[in-house]
Formats: structure tokens, sequence, C-alpha cells
């Protein structure tokens, strides 16, 4: 079938296709839809937001539950989830489109679904990803404005990106994830009152005398330089906000200092990055009980996943490309084995948080979680039906553990629920086909 | 404003026809004395330069820690993680002037400071760093203070500092000693300030006038200083070169010379051949322990073993360049290097030196010889479980030979393969060859595999061996058209290929200026390669060159940022001109994902990231005048389509040719060899219809990925005028 190529632009911009799932809940609303939220002491809880990655997708019909709506039932990839699924939503067959631009393997499909614009080329970004959108909102109240970790090892994998020149590094260490969070600057409400260290308040004043170089240095500069000395000076200011949270810790009755971790061993072999990815689970957990941070990402292998099995020389995103399709099982085995040691990662993830237990209800409660990769089938780098799945009520905003299929629709409507349920003021999000006014209301309370 | 050209970020690829042709043209008149770069005859002159613009840099965490070091000492300890160097044109040289400081990497940054404050002025050490005492060691001293804060200050900023500089710190120092009742934790935060300051983890550069030349900028004799150093020594300026600086004394062609002699007589000089290779080969991955290996399938492997096998490669590079001043290009094939015995244990070679290095020659009958067979980069260009024959290859052409590699195709699917178990194959070609079977993966696997094959008899870490899987190796292949047997052959051919000096120019011309080579700046280096492919590639040399350059003394002025184009729904994504100066278009970075696999060529992890192509808005060609194939050729398809070299005569990728003479015949009236598109009944160009052209198709964008990838693979997209050329001169009969 050719389709006619004059005519171009429409052919180019490829057609937002399938029926409208449902109309979500209008942005007021929303807003407003603030009871049921979990109290503790009279002080609400705070609410957060993360992501969790993994690498090399799926196989999207062993995948996809096979029933829609809540008590979907589990599929044969998404089985490792047990009980659990009541608290997670799967949300499948969303679509990232192209606009024209090429496929850039694992990369175009992440990009595009966590800003809402198809990236023009290999390590281009036009739109900043909707974690910053949501620590610009939630980042000031906090001593870290969003907290990145990975579980193989690798500091500059990370997909909390403002552009692509500015890109929070992620921890890959649970020894430094401890100290930077639970070492300097941290208070633990039950080592006794709290009496505010001097030292701080003079960090406080000596940033003052190095922003005031930054505002005399800027009349000196081109405009390319004044835009990162822009970035400079607000790193600046979200450290100064930082040591002033510092010296009103809140005091949460769940939060306590967790103990260090002993060692570490970080790679891509498969035990190594369970191990790291749990050590820095737990982690996390004492930094969101301690409110430290309100937006998280936690990476547990990357896109082109690098996972492998030890004494094995061939490594999981090679083998999604090398492995042929089992005729018999209509699936690649071994590549298979990798997504579900990451589906089994998501799981321990979900299971940890539901097990926690804040105010009235569990940690989970009060997070609202977006789970996803960068390709649905890798073998054939398909970025239509990308697979999403969230977790967490959000404090009441959301429901959890329904199977939303989206039939096509743009993936970017759940970048767009993500923000709204986090109280962005965003109406709208995305551009070219990504554009889109809808959330997906099936998870919305 | 320097002039642009169509394709600035691909001058590397256009001069690399040039320099092959200099290449031959000087062997032909091998001894017939001084010989031109522009291939005309007579003595090779010096062309005038344009430079290109200045930006701020981040000092990188090697310039860091060599700043830190040179003014507190050695024995400093930096705790924590400075923010990650973010590559660029495969240099962390060159991201150092597009980053700035996240937040997390700020508060790395203060808490580094802080600690590096409270070393200095630890009670050992404190009566070396400030020369003054106290009046009351419990409070502050004003006066004491300001002398510390002034003298410091200017090593940590490289210039003096203004009063209002000074009393801020000496304000902070007052306010701290006072509430802590301790004048020295007063001048701790008084120091933490100066470390934190902008223009200590930037380098920012003046311009001025210059008297000699009015319309031209160039550097002020103090940014010079910091210019020279951070570039020659990779550390700050001595006291001797930032007085000069501040003499005015570095804009004077005589008193600059002096200073640069002296600089490249100093033991120093190491660290810049140490930063510059390191940062081309990536070894910050050795160093921040990101080169992992599977323990059992490789025991010899340790962070201990591969930090020494980045040393070996290091030593041997500076003993060649520094100490023996020899040929850049017999790197390659040099037998001689340096062991350490946990080298030497994969090596399998005895170590008699206990700790430490030995030089060591390997002996004429060994396999190895010259870089490409050190362990260090044999490891690097590999995966945790195999060695990688895409990677290596990748990274000779890339980083080595400064040919861009395209990423691989968007839209390349795996499935389209003939489902054969690669899996059993036993060796890398085999897999490979297999593979490859696909014309879109094909060409640009051309370009790598062959290269990587020739070193597939030492494994992922290095180690040799004779078989793989039980099948024996053959690691025979081309380079460039010249037939090698082995790795040592293949590092011949690399050493005398001519690519190979000319990109050394230009990664080193790259690392001095923090940027892409401007356009007014190419004759210029090609300028420097001429004279070195005449007279050796000698290290000295080409720095002499590069700073005694009115490239690195003057400048465009600063670097302005280029506008956004406003997303507009009918635009194709990258099809619109964005007018600027120079490099500003930000390059994809550290965090793009990295091909880990042999059959999906995506940027490597550490080789020179493709560039968006940046063009200038050009009038569209009225569609009434006639256009002729010729301006097609020149206009559109020489400059995107045969230098990669995609669909030229020695690739001619999908068996279409677009170079020469014969592309003409090749494309008008001639059925495509993609399956899909002869069921269409599409033309490769079907001559006055536009619709039926597979070459309009393909460049807008096939509708169906059963057509193939959008061309063109490289520098991004046609632009909508160069789309409307091509249109036009199809709908007009294509003629000849």
């Amino acid at each position: 079938m050719k389709t006619p190529p004059i005519s171009r632009r429409t052919v180019l911009r490829g057609i937002a296709g399938g029926a409208a799932v449902s109309v979500g809940l209008p942005l007021l609303e929303i807003f407003l839809n603030d009871n049921g939220t979990a109290l503790a002491g009279g002080a609400p809880l705070p609410l957060r937001f993360g992501t969790w990655f993994w690498g090399c997708g799926m196989n999207p019909a062993r995948w996809a539950p096979v029933s829609e709506g809540a008590d979907y039932e589990l599929s044969p990839e998404l089985e490792v989830l047990g009980s659990l699924k009541s608290e997670v939503s799967v949300l499948s067959g969303f679509n990232v489109f192209l606009d024209g631009a090429p496929n850039e393997p694992h990369y175009t499909g992440v990009l595009a679904n966590l800003t809402g614009t198809t990236p023009p080329d290999a390590g281009e970004q036009k739109a900043p990803t909707l974690d910053t959108l949501i620590s610009a909102v939630h980042g000031g109240s906090t001593r870290f404005r969003s907290l990145e970790f990975s579980a193989t090892g690798v500091p500059s994998q990370t997909f909390s990106r403002e552009s692509d020149s500015i890109q929070n590094a992620s921890i890959v260490s649970p020894i430094e994830a401890y100290n930077r969070i639970f070492g300097d600057g941290f208070f633990d409400p039950n080592e006794g009152p709290f009496v505010p260290d001097p030292k701080t308040i003079l960090r406080g004043s000596a940033l003052s005398a190095v922003a005031e170089d930054t505002a005399r240095l800027e009349k000196r500069l081109g405009s390319h330089d004044k835009q990162r000395l822009d970035q400079y000076l607000t790193s600046l200011r979200q450290l100064e906000r930082q040591i002033e949270i510092s010296l009103s810790p809140p005091n949460l009755e769940a939060c306590s200092r967790p103990r260090a971790p002993r060692s570490e061993d970080l790679g891509t072999e498969v035990g190594q990055a369970n191990a790291t990815h749990d050590l820095l689970t737990d982690l996390l957990v004492f930094a969101l009980l301690c409110d430290q941070t309100r937006v998280f990402n936690m990476i547990f292998s990357w896109a082109l996943s690098d996972l492998r099995f030890l004494g094995e020389d061939i490594a999981h995103h090679q083998l999604t490309h090398d492995e042929p399709v089992d005729r018999e099982l209509g699936y690649q085995p071994r590549s298979t084995e990798f997504s579900q040691v990451s589906m089994r990662a998501w799981a321990r993830f979900v299971d940890k948080l539901a097990s926690t237990p804040e105010g009235d209800g569990t940690l989970l409660d009060n997070c609202l979680i977006m789970a996803h990769s960068e390709h649905s089938f890798a073998k054939s780098h398909l970025v239509a039906g990308i697979p999403v799945m969230v977790a967490g009520r959000a404090q009441g905003r959301v429901v959890p553990g329904v199977h939303v299929r989206g039939n096509g629709e743009p993936v970017s409507r759940i970048g767009l629920t993500m923000q709204q349920v986090m109280g962005v003021p965003v109406g709208e999000w995305g551009t070219g086909s990504h554009q889109t006014s809808q959330p997906v209301g099936e998870i919305l309370a | 404003m320097t002039r642009r050209t169509i394709r600035p970020q691909l001058t590397p690829v256009a001069r690399f026809f040039c320099a092959a042709l200099c290449a031959a043209w000087l062997a032909a008149c091998a001894g017939d004395g001084p010989s031109s770069g522009g291939g005309g005859g007579g003595p090779i002159v010096a062309p005038l330069v344009e430079a290109g613009p200045m930006a701020m840099r981040r000092l990188t965490e090697r310039q860091y820690r060599q700043t830190i070091a040179d003014v507190f000492g050695d024995e400093t300890e930096i705790p924590g993680r400075i923010e990650p160097d973010n590559r660029q044109l495969g240099l962390f040289a060159v991201g150092s002037t597009q980053v700035s400081v996240t937040a997390s990497g700020f508060e790395q940054y203060e808490s580094i400071s802080r600690s590096i404050a409270e070393q200095a002025l630890a009670p050992e050490k404190r009566d070396g760093q400030v020369e003054c005492a106290p009046s009351d060691p419990q409070g502050p001293d004003d006066e004491c203070a300001r002398a510390f804060v002034a003298r410091i200050g200017r090593q940590l900023l490289r210039r003096g500092l203004s009063e209002e500089e000074i009393e801020s710190r000496v304000a902070v120092a007052a306010e701290s000693a006072a509430t802590l009742g301790d004048f020295w934790a007063g001048l701790q935060d008084a120091l933490t300030t100066l470390l934190l300051s902008p223009e200590f983890l930037f380098r920012i550069e003046e311009a001025e006038v210059d008297p000699g030349a009015p319309g031209r900028m160039r550097l002020t004799s103090l940014s010079m200083a910091s210019r020279l150093s951070y570039f020659l020594w990779n550390g700050p300026p001595d006291e001797e070169l930032l007085a000069a600086g501040e003499r005015g004394d570095l804009v004077d062609d005589q008193l600059l010379e002096e200073q640069v002699e002296r600089m490249l007589a100093s033991p120093r000089l190491e660290r810049s051949v140490r930063a510059f290779f390191g940062d081309l080969f990536a070894f910050a991955d050795i160093d921040q322990g990101l080169v992992r290996k599977d323990p059992i399938l490789f025991p010899a492997f340790s962070q201990e073993m591969i930090g020494d096998a980045a040393e070996q490669t290091l030593l041997t590079v500076v003993d060649h360049l520094v100490a023996q001043s020899g040929d850049y290009r017999d790197l390659f094939t040099t037998r001689k290097t340096f062991l350490s015995r946990p080298i030497g244990i994969v090596y399998k070679l005895p170590v008699a030196t206990r700790d430490g290095f030995e030089e060591f020659e390997f002996p004429a009958s060994d396999p190895r010889a010259g870089l490409l067979s050190h362990i260090s980069l044999l490891a690097l260009y590999s995966h945790s479980g195999r060695g990688s024959p895409t990677l290596r290859g990748k990274f000779v052409r890339e980083v080595l030979l400064c040919q861009d590699v395209p990423p691989p195709p968007g839209d390349v699917d795996f499935s389209d393969f003939a489902d054969a178990d690669t899996l059993t194959l036993p060796t890398a070609r085999d897999r490979l060859e297999l593979h490859v079977v696909n014309e879109t993966c094909a060409g640009c696997h051309a370009l790598m595999d062959p290269i990587g094959l020739g070193l597939e008899k030492m494994d992922g870490i290095g180690a040799l061996r004779e078989t793989e899987n039980g099948a024996t190796i053959d690691p025979s292949g081309q380079l460039n058209g010249v037939p090698f047997r082995d790795a040592k052959q293949l590092g011949r051919a690399l050493s005398r290929d001519p690519l190979l000096g000319p990109c050394f120019v230009e990664n080193y011309f790259r690392y001095a200026m923090g940027r892409a080579i401007a356009d007014g700046e190419a004759e210029h280096v090609d300028y420097i390669a001429a004279k070195l492919e005449r007279d050796g590639y000698a290290l000295r040399d080409l720095l002499r060159m590069i700073v005694l350059g009115d490239a690195f003394r003057t400048t465009s002025g600063p670097r302005e940022v280029v506008p956004e184009p406003t997303p507009d729904p009918n635009q194709t994504p990258d099809s619109t001109g964005t007018p600027g100066n120079g490099d500003a278009t930000p390059t994809p970075g550290e965090g793009t994902p990295r091909p880990t696999d042999d059959t999906s060529p995506a940027p490597t992890p550490t080789g020179p990231t493709p560039t968006p192509t940046v063009r200038p808005t050009r009038t569209p060609t009225p569609t009434t005048a006639p256009v002729f194939f010729s301006t097609i050729q020149e206009e559109i398809l020489n400059r995107r389509c045969i230098d990669l070299p995609c669909h030229s005569e020695v690739s001619r990728a999908g068996g279409l040719l677009l170079e020469g003479s014969g592309a003409y015949d090749d494309l008008v009236g001639v059925e495509p060899t993609n399956a899909a598109a002869r069921g269409d009944d599409f033309l490769r160009v079907a001559a006055g219809e536009p619709v039926d052209s597979f070459l309009l198709f393909k460049v807008l964008g096939p509708s169906d990925p059963i057509f193939g990838s959008r061309m063109p693979l490289g520098g991004g997209m046609l632009a909508d005028d160069e789309i409307d050329l091509i249109e036009a001169w199809i709908a007009g009969g294509a003629e000849r």
C-alpha cells in the first residue's frame, strides 16, 4: 500500500488513531479533589511522585492483561505481581508517535513518553521530562528537589532531564545515597530535640556572597553563558533553600535514620542489580518517610539493558536482537527471562512501599508512581504500545488496580494525568501528535 | 560573525577527501621541498583565520583536582563525587563549554569546598597559607582576612580580586569568626565562597579590540594566561605566567612565544598529553570504575588491572610524544610500552618490578604492537561478557580517523531479519555477517565491523586467543582499501592512513578550543595538518602552531544562544534552519542511551557524538525555473549522501550510487532495490512524477518501515527547501 507522499506534512505527522478511551475529569475537579487524603496528627502527609524504569520492554501479547478494568486477570508476564495487582494499574496500548522523526532505538520512546514531545534525533530533547515539571511544583519544600537512582552502576544513566545539557545524574551507590541523604544536614527526630547548628546558618550567608558574584558577572557574558550562569544560580538557590529547610526539619512520626549500608557491589549482573536496587529502595523509603524529597526516579535497568547473568557472555539488549522467537513458545525465552527479572524487581519495589506504614495507611497510598520502559517489543524497537504501569493511590486521587487499554491513544495522556494528579497547573500537554488535554479518566478517583 | 556554510559539522569529512588528495600529492612530490596545503604547489601558506566564539568552560574533574593540588598541595583530599563531565563531539573539553551546574552538582561542590577549606586551614597547614597572625584567634581580624583573601583569591580566580569582591569575603569571615568565636573558622567560610565562585568553577574569558587589527577581537593578556595553562598544563597558571598575563605580555608576539616555549619545555606538559588522550579515549570510564567485566569469564579482570592498563597507555603516549618527541602516527606500530604486574598477568608476560611499571618492548614476533593492542582500549570498547568488533571499529573510525559513522537508522526492526539463530554461531565474524544482511544496517556496519574483526584475536579484556567457541578466528580485513592480515598489520595500515594525522590535529584543536572547528578556522586546521604531514606529527610542533595561531588568540566574541524555532506542527522537527554563530546548538549528551550490541550501532559511550546539522534558511527555489541534475548533485547529493561514505563509489549502500557522473543513470528510471517499493511501482526517480519517485519518498520519510529508513541517515533531515528543490527537479522532467 503506497501512501501518496505528496501532501507530505499530513503523511509525516501521523494520525492519532483509535477511539477515545474516555473523557477524564476536568482539571479543576482534580485540584479540588483533596479529600480522603490520609492525615497524621492533623498535618497533611506529603504527596510524592516517582518514576520506575526498566529497559528493553516486554512481549506485548504476553504482558497486557486480557481483561480490562478493575480486578483484571494477570497476564503471564505480570503474574509476578500476584496480590499486588490491586495496587498496580496497567496502561497498555498507548502509543508514542514519531511525527516524521526517526524512531531512534532505545531513545525516542522514552523521551517522547517523558516529555510529551518526539525528539527530533538521538540525544536531542525538546522539552523537560515530567518529573522535573512536577519537582518544579513540589521540590521547593524539601531538602532535595528530587532524588535519582540507578541500580546498574552508571551515574550518567538518568532520565531526569531539564534539557539535553541539564541532566540530573543518578546516585548509583547505596553508600553514597546514605551519606548524601542521611549524613550532614539530616535531622533524625528520634535523636532528641532539634538544635539549629550555627554553622548551618553561616553556610547560608556564605552562599549569599557567592550569589553576589554571579550578579557582577552576568554583565560580561554572552547570551549562551548567561543561560548557563542562570542555571548555576538556580542550583545555588536550591542549596540555600535546602539549608533553610534543614534549619526547621519536618517532624514526621514515621521518620527515623536508617542503618548505613555496609557494603555494595555495583554492576549489571542480575544479582548485583537486584541487590543494589533493593538497597536503594530501602534508603528511598526512609528518605520519603522523612520528607527529604517528594520526587524520585529509580532506574532498575537502563534502556539498552545491560543486565546479564553471571558467567554469560551475552547481555539482555543483545539477546533481544540476536535471539530468535521460539516457534513453539511464540516469544524469546532468554530475553523474556530478563524482562521477568525487571518485573520481579518492580513487584518488590511496590511491595516495599505498600508494606511501609505511614499515617493511617501505607507509604504507597501517599505516592504516585509511574513505571515505564523505552520499547514494547525490543526486537522490533516498537514504540507503539509502550508499556506503562501506575502504582499508588496518590492520597485517594487515583484508583489503583485497573487495566486500561489505550487503543493507540497518545502516551502523553498518561504524563498529563501524572502532572494533574500532582497538582501541576497544566490543562494541555505535549506537542504534535502528543498534544493532549485528556487525562486517563479510568484511573482517576 | 563567521561565514557559515551548509554543513559546518561535516568539515572533517569534507577534508577527508582533501586530505587524501593532499597526501597523495605530497607523496608524489616527496623530496621536492616545501609543498602547499592547498595542493597548488609552492610553500604552505598560512591562511587568514576567522576565529569562532568563546564560551565559559567548567573545569573538568581533572582540572578541578589539578587546580586544588597546585594551590593547596597534592595531599589535599577531594571527598565525594564531582559532577560528571559531559562528553560532546567525543570530548569532555567540548562538553565543558555547554554544561552548567545542576542542583545536585552544586550541593557536591559546596560540600567539597568546605572540606578543602577545612584541610587548607587545618592547624598544621595554616601557617603555609596565611602570612599574618590574627590579632585574636577567637574573633574576627579583617586585616589579616583581607590579606589572605586577596592572595588566595588571585590564585583561585586566576586574576586579582576587586575591592568589592574582597570585602564581601572579609564580611563572611568576620560574621563566622564572631559567631563561632574562631578566626580560622571564619577564614574557612571565606575560602569556601571563593571555591564556589562561578569564576573558580568556570573559566570565563574576556576579549578586547585588537589594536593591531581594529574590527578584530583578541583575548586579553590575562585571559590568555588561563587559556594557555589549562590547555598546555591542564591546570592553573603558575606565578610567572599569571604575572605575564597581568603585565600584558601575552598579547605581544615575542613575549607570548617566550612563555609558550617555557611551557612546552616544562614537565607539566605531560599533564596536557594525559588529559587529552584520557579525554579522547574516554579513560574516565576506567577511572570511575565503570568498566566492569564478568568475573567468571574474565577472572584476571580487576579494577586495579584495568586502571593499570589505562596507565600503560598513557605512559606509552607520554614517553613517545613528550620524552622521545616521536611522530604521533608511530604510536600505532610502536612495540615499546610499559608493564606492571597486574597487566602482565593478562599479557602473560613476567614483570620484575613489584610495584609500578617497567619499560618493555614487544618482540618483533609478538602479535601485539601499537596502541590498538593495548588492554585498555580493547577492554573499554567491549561488552561485559565479550569483545565487540563494532565498538572497536567505531572507535577507530570516529575517534582516530574523524569519520562520522551514522547512528543506527531509526525504525530498525530486528524481526525483519531471517530468524536464524545467530546465538549458535561460533565467531563474531559469523554472527555479524549473518546479521548484516539488512541493507540499511549493512552500509554502516561495513564501516566498523571489518576493522574491529581485525582485533578479534584479543578478547573482551584484551587477552590473546586463537579460537572462539572452538572455531579459528580470522582477523584479516581491510582499512580504507588497504588489506591487513592481523592486528599488527591493521596497526600499520592505520599508521599510514592519510586521515590519521589530520584527525589528530582536528581533535587536539577541538580540545584546545572546547568546541567544534568554526568555518573560518577550517583552513587554518588544514594548514597545520599540511605542515605536520610534511614534517612529521610531533606534538610540540602541533601545540605551538595551535597556541600561536589566531584561532587560539582571537575570537568572534561570546557565544550567543541560537533561538529555538517555535514548534510548528506543520514542520518536520528537523527542517528549520537555525542561524547562529558557531556551535551553540546543543549536541547529544552523556546520558544518551549507549549501544551495547554489535548489531545496533548507536553512538558509543565515548565516541564523538554526531552533531545535528545546522543549516541556514535559504530562499526556496522558484519552481518555475528549470532545475538540472547538476544542481541537485552539487547542492544536496554531494553534501549529504556520499560523504559518510554511504552512496559513494566505495560504498554504494543499498546498491545506489549518488557520486560522480554515474549518479544520474543510477537514479532516473531505475527500479529501487527495496522490494516493497518495487512492488508499489516506485522508480528511484520517475521523471515528471514526484509521487512515484522513491528518492523523494525516502527524504520525506516513508510511511511504513517496510520502505526502510528516512534519508539521509546522518546529519539531520534535509531542509524543506532542499526537498522542494528535488521535487521541482523531478516535476520538471528530471533533466540531466
